[in-house]
């Protein structure tokens, strides 16, 4: 069932991005959010007012959360595109370290300084990903299927 | 078995309007130039010339070199799967695309905030192009009727990042016109014969005959047809095609002029090594009008051989 986040939805949400990744909800603005069953779609209005009678939707905004995680999980999608506006929680890895971690390979000791949580993953400019940091360690959230056709030669 | 394309024979019916004809003919036999186009949503210009740079020097270019008449494109001298394999690539900074296929969507010069239509989305190069054009904003409806080709299209709008489409599944020919748009792209089914240079396409079957192209000249003009339906007035609509056969291309424009009086061409005022339409073909003369469409030949401008045309509904 779709339908836009509520104010409260929205407060957690925001609060939550806020806290954890420096992320203003001002940066919000201008875009819809809409939950589905699983995940949390973002896109401007125009795209969520926009219907056909005979049409099931195949595809409308850009998928911005795993809804059905607590906290929700920020997508690669979402992060790609929106990670240089992140001031915390974020991690730069090395061109070895990036290696591991597209390899699904955990990180031991790499997120030492940090709470438990979702972290952002860069290398240089680039956001790459979504990592995860449990006991010190940093798990990868990244598609294993993705990091296998990543050329390790250049990174 | 000999690729019957591969053959200057193949496209000698079309040197009456090809100029220096066994230079194309060289020319189509060579592989296009790799050209990347930058994601303005994700990367800004210096940050992107810096990743040009760094792959340089670490050995994944030879060089690069800005491509003209189109912005924020370069032409990187490497292998094709190398540039595609790159970090870069995967997390959506650039699209690997031909130049001309860039034309299209200059010529439909879509703005923020306007209502805009893909009619044949996939694989995504244009429509993504499009998204970064509106700048992320308003309504652009991506359609595409192969579910197959639909998967393809989604997962590069995810790499990109955009986020203001709405991905449909509609038959061309049959889409609703409950929404009308402001502009409109047609980059539809074609027999891709400007696809064809430096070797075997997967787009082009050479088993095609001469029914299978009547029948995708019925669907082009069919495609036109509801397009001009779902335009706005004073809206845009480019039709383009990457083949060479005027019977896809000017015969279509001209056809479609004749049934449809609320249409008529614009000058794209592009600027570029770019052919006019030819006004007349198999002893059938077109509209004068497509004087203003234009026509790309690789051996002029090096990229892929594309046709486009820019109408302006009343």
């Amino acid at each position: 069932m779709r339908h836009l986040l509520s104010s409260e939805e929205k407060e957690t949400l925001f609060g939550y991005m806020e806290e954890r990744f420096g992320f203003t909800r001002s940066l919000f603005s201008g875009f819809t959010l809409e939950r589905t069953k699983r995940d949390i779609w973002l896109m401007p209005l125009e795209v969520y007012e926009c219907r056909f009678e005979t049409f099931e939707i195949e595809k409308r905004g850009l998928r911005a959360f795993n809804g059905d995680k607590h906290p929700p999980k920020p997508t690669s999608t979402f992060l790609q595109r929106f990670g240089h506006l992140f001031t915390k929680n974020c991690v730069e890895l090395s061109s070895n370290e990036l290696k591991r971690f597209l390899a699904g390979e955990v990180l031991e000791g790499r997120g030492e300084t940090m709470t438990k949580g979702y972290i952002l993953i860069r290398r240089g400019a680039i956001s790459v990903g979504c990592g995860f940091v449990r006991e010190g360690n940093i798990e990868t959230q990244f598609p294993l299927n993705i990091g296998r056709t990543i050329s390790k030669d250049y990174l | 078995m000999a690729k019957p394309y591969l053959n200057p024979e193949y496209f000698s019916t079309y040197s009456e309007f090809i100029p220096n004809f066994d230079k194309f003919c060289e020319v189509q036999s060579t592989l296009p130039p790799v050209v990347i186009r930058r994601n303005k949503l994700k990367c800004s210009r210096p940050a992107f010339e810096s990743f040009l740079k760094r792959h340089v020097d670490n050995g994944a270019f030879k060089a690069y070199r800005p491509v003209s008449y189109v912005e924020e494109c370069y032409e990187i001298d490497a292998a094709k799967a190398i540039v595609g394999g790159l970090l870069e690539h995967h997390v959506g900074l650039f699209y690997i695309m031909g130049a001309s296929s860039i034309l299209p969507v200059m010529a439909l010069d879509p703005k923020p905030g306007e209502h805009v239509l893909d009619m044949s989305a996939a694989p995504g190069g244009k429509t993504c192009l499009i998204a970064q054009m509106m700048n992320d904003q308003g309504l652009l409806v991506s359609n595409e009727p192969s579910h197959l080709r639909r998967r393809v299209l989604k997962a590069n709008l995810d790499r990109m990042g955009v986020s203001n489409t709405f991905v449909t599944s509609f038959l061309g020919e049959a889409f609703p016109t409950s929404q009308m748009f402001d502009r409109i792209l047609l980059d539809g089914p074609c027999s891709a014969e400007g696809s064809l240079r430096g070797g075997w396409s997967k787009s082009f079957d050479y088993k095609r005959n001469d029914e299978y192209r009547a029948g995708l000249q019925r669907l082009q003009l069919k495609l036109l047809k509801r397009s001009s339906q779902l335009l706005k007035t004073g809206g845009r609509l480019v039709y383009s095609t990457c083949t060479y056969d005027p019977c896809e291309n000017e015969a279509q424009v001209h056809a479609v002029l004749n049934e449809d009086k609320s249409l008529s061409i614009i000058d794209s005022k592009l600027e570029g090594p770019w052919l006019p339409g030819v006004t007349s073909w198999q002893g059938k003369d077109f509209n004068q009008q497509v004087c203003k469409t234009f026509r790309i030949l690789p051996h002029l401008y090096n990229s892929w051989g594309f046709f486009v045309a820019t109408f302006i509904k009343q």
